[in-house]
């Protein structure tokens, strides 16, 4: 075989494995945008990689409501908007699953 | 050595009742690695006078990137037979192996080496991982001691033996000399080049050996989980130099007419039947729980391994008497039994389950079905990966020979003729390749982001937020109409 080529080749892999370790070591990630479905009826839309959403998420609950927003341990947090599943929203800031402060939030009552 | 070495892994994955400690079959493996790859480097740099680092490299990856593709390929594919949970995040569990990054990527997912609700297909690649580090590592240590001793590309000979192909490249001084005395002061000079390289390798081995049982011990010292000190590069490193360190004393030409002394053969008897029992006990009373493993269990199975190994090739040099047919069948297909024995051990298991049988049940399924698969995936691999790429190295050495001696015409002849005999059977391989490359990719493609289980608590702690936020609206909006 041509020397250049096994040598081409060579570089070839030697960066195809660092790719490979920087990805496989979370280092390099893609964030491709996802719609998952996460077998519970509820619908998610947002940046993942690695597993975990990355930013803002879209979440369709099964019921009807919307949370837009971010997640931590699964659970609302920093700034979002909840959308209840009998029209109203509320848009403030979350930490652990509560609103940090729900009357300093902004409310919306329900829209016919 | 490597045929004990994966018999204890094999039965402890496969029943860790029987063999709670059989996992220190992987460190029996690492020591034979060390002395091997180490004895190799010397003998390289003893009998050219030179040592080709990437040709090492290149030889090293040849040896076992392609046998851990095509395990990766068929396993991916058939991991679409059991639960989709056993897909989340395969790509990087693959690129981990991939690029012999797996032990870091282990550790970065904190996961846990042995109690896992959902092991991963390739965690066993973790090995192989510390391995090719290994490899990385030493084989550049020694081309700097090389390098730093300025013993590269000078001549050397092996001692009582014949001279290398660089023993032209000598010094003037030596060149000019003649007669029998200035041949054994050329034999004189390159037996000292080899053991200051010896000696000099040995002490290297034997300070990062100590560096890593330091680390291994700081690691697992009161800890619930001693999965990190298992796991990591620095930690796990010292069986390897152990077996590096054996080697740097391994057939050193000078001192070979001593072995013929009659009290070596019952000593080394002894010295290894005490080393086989070590082992044994060992691999029967420790666990992975166990501090003791970490503070000296895999230390003196280190240790025991390496004397048993030294000794043994000592004796190989000794006797003409071939390896016990069924450890040498067994440890020249070890690396492809290790490759195949634990994807396999899972989907089995899981199938089991899947049609119905208890755990425990399915346990004894696997190792029923699995065991015999692994012996057979392995019969294949090894014949149909490792060994051609081999043949390949060795052919392609042949026809660089045969380029220079023989006939360009009888060469084409012969392989058009093997050419049409292989063709049939290359069709088969290509296209059994081809559906695993499409049923991996489905596999992939399919994979899901998080398994049920995380799905389920995440479904959970979202009810509980949604929950959260409805109940401080009702609070308000009650107090709204209180007003």
């Amino acid at each position: 075989m041509n020397k250049h080529l096994v040598k081409v080749s060579w570089v070839l892999v030697i960066a195809l494995t660092l790719v490979a370790a920087l990805y496989a070591l979370g280092v390099l990630s893609f964030a491709p945008h996802v719609t998952q479905d996460d077998g519970y009826g509820n619908i998610y839309q947002g940046k993942m990689a690695h597993g975990d959403f990355i930013g803002a998420v879209e979440i369709a609950f099964a019921d009807g409501s919307r949370w837009t927003g971010e997640l931590k341990n699964g659970l609302f947090d920093g700034q979002g908007t909840f959308t209840s599943k009998d029209g109203w929203s509320y848009t403030g800031e979350f930490e652990n699953g509560e609103a940090v402060d729900f009357a300093a939030g902004t409310f919306s009552s329900v829209t016919e | 050595m490597r045929a004990y070495g994966v018999l204890l892994v094999l039965v402890y994955h496969f029943f860790p009742a029987v063999l709670p400690g059989g996992f220190v079959g992987v460190d029996i493996f690492f020591v034979v690695s060390g002395y091997l790859i180490t004895s190799l480097l010397i003998r390289e740099f003893e009998s050219s006078g030179k040592l080709k680092l990437l040709d090492f490299y290149r030889r090293r990856w040849r040896r076992l990137f392609p046998a851990i593709l095509v395990m990766l390929l068929v396993f991916v594919a058939l991991s679409l037979l059991i639960s989709p949970d056993f897909r989340v995040d395969i790509t990087r569990q693959s690129a981990a192996a991939l690029s012999w990054m797996t032990n870091s990527y282990e550790l970065a997912m904190g996961q846990s080496y042995e109690a896992q609700l959902l092991p991963h297909l390739f965690i066993h690649t973790w090995t192989l991982s510390i391995e090719m580090q290994y490899y990385l590592i030493w084989g550049a240590i020694v081309f700097a001691v090389l390098l730093v001793f300025g013993l590269v590309g000078r001549a050397t000979k092996r001692p009582g033996g014949s001279s290398s192909q660089k023993s032209s490249s000598v010094s003037g001084s030596q060149k000019s000399s003649s007669g029998s005395g200035s041949q054994n002061e050329l034999a004189g000079t390159s037996t000292n080049r080899s053991l200051l390289l010896r000696v000099t390798l040995a002490a290297i081995a034997v300070v990062l050996a100590t560096i890593s049982v330091v680390a291994m011990q700081n690691a697992a010292a009161g800890v619930r989980d001693p999965s990190v000190a298992y796991l990591s590069t620095l930690s796990h490193l010292f069986p390897l130099m152990i077996g590096s360190m054996f080697a740097c004393f391994g057939g050193f030409a000078p001192y070979k007419p001593q072995l013929s002394a009659p009290v070596f053969k019952p000593v080394s008897l002894v010295v290894i039947a005490l080393g086989v029992a070590t082992l044994a006990f060992v691999a029967l009373t420790f666990s992975f729980q166990d501090p003791r493993t970490y503070q000296f269990g895999i230390l003196l199975v280190s240790l025991v391994a390496a004397a048993i190994l030294y000794l043994a090739r000592l004796w190989q040099d000794l006797s003409s008497k071939p390896e016990w047919r069924f450890t040498n069948y067994v440890g020249l297909r070890s690396y492809s039994i290790y490759l195949y024995h634990w994807p396999l051990m899972i989907i089995a298991t899981q199938l089991a389950q899947q049609l119905g049988a208890a755990p425990a049940v399915a346990a004894l399924w696997a190792g029923a079905f699995g065991i015999p698969l692994t012996f057979l995936a392995a019969e294949l691999s090894y014949r149909w990966v490792e060994q051609p790429f081999r043949v390949r190295r060795r052919s392609e050495r042949e026809d660089n020979l045969a380029g220079k001696h023989g006939s360009a015409s009888s060469k084409l002849t012969g392989k058009h003729e093997l050419a049409s005999k292989l063709q049939p059977l290359l069709i088969a391989k290509i296209s059994t390749v081809v559906l695993l490359c499409i049923l991996s990719i489905g596999a992939f493609m399919s994979a899901p982001q998080i398994t049920s289980i995380e799905a389920s608590l995440r479904q959970g702690a979202q009810s509980l937020s949604i929950s959260n936020i409805e109940n401080a609206y009702e609070r308000t909006q009650q107090e709204v109409a209180h007003e």
